[in-house]
């Protein structure tokens, strides 16, 4: 029995079990971050990833609609833009046959945060997040889950809005990886 | 009414590449799936909080 720092690693031993802590490793590394430059678009797509070695993606987006009608946004993998091909539910929600996670009103900001990841023994991708969006006087926040169908591994995450050049000039999203 | 073909912005994280590009996608169409008008049908509802948890898909 018995505790102690050795080799960096702090191990704490509780009966027979052993818990190693390896704080100075554990975090979040930034993959990329980009700002939409040169006028809105329809979709933003990271591309050149691998989920089965990253293990883990957390995803943050910082959006405006640049438009002034509705404005859907999905989450999709590997450029399956193929909306049944996804389950969401909200926060105790019914599930829904969709990768949508916020219908943006004419005008208004999304900010919302994903966790990316396959479980130990199922390797279909799911995300896990919060999503809020904001205008003057209305303030919407929500939870997120999703998960597709395919069990491939998770080479492009792309966040496709339903209408044209909606993602505004200045958008921002930013991509890491969890570090264990 | 845009079918098809979305303006896509891609960064890819290995080379670092930004690339805006045109795609010739067919499961994309501009208003597909259908957007709800949800001011239209909050101003509608009788009962707003109930409206607002099945928005947020609470119930």
């Amino acid at each position: 029995m018995g505790s102690g720092i050795s080799n960096g690693m702090y191990v704490a031993q509780i009966g027979q079990v052993a818990t190693t802590v390896r704080p100075e490793l554990g975090g979040l590394s930034l993959v990329a971050e980009t700002t939409v430059s040169g006028g809105a678009v329809t979709s933003v797509t990271f591309s050149g990833l691998d989920l089965a070695t990253d293990a883990k993606y957390r995803i943050i987006m910082n959006i405006d609609n640049a438009t002034g009608n509705l404005a859907t946004l999905g989450l999709f993998y590997n450029g399956d833009t193929t909306d049944t091909n996804y389950y969401t539910g909200g926060i105790g929600g019914a599930t829904g046959n969709t990768a949508q996670f916020i219908t943006l009103q004419a005008s208004m900001s999304c900010y919302a945060a994903f966790d990316v990841f396959p479980t130990p023994n199922i390797a279909n991708a799911k995300a896990l997040g919060l999503v809020s969006q904001y205008e003057a006087g209305t303030v919407i926040g929500g939870g997120f889950s999703s998960w597709w169908t395919n069990t491939a591994n998770v080479t492009s995450i792309t966040i496709l809005s339903t209408f044209a050049s909606a993602i505004a000039n200045n958008s921002k999203i930013t991509l890491y990886k969890y570090v264990v | 009414m845009i079918m098809g073909i979305r303006l896509d912005y891609e960064v890819n994280v290995k080379t670092k590449e930004v690339t805006r590009k045109e795609i010739d996608d067919p499961n994309w169409t501009e208003g597909e799936p259908k957007p709800i008008d949800y001011k239209k049908e909050y101003a509608e509802a009788v009962d707003k909080q109930d409206y607002i948890a099945k928005y947020l898909r609470l119930k």
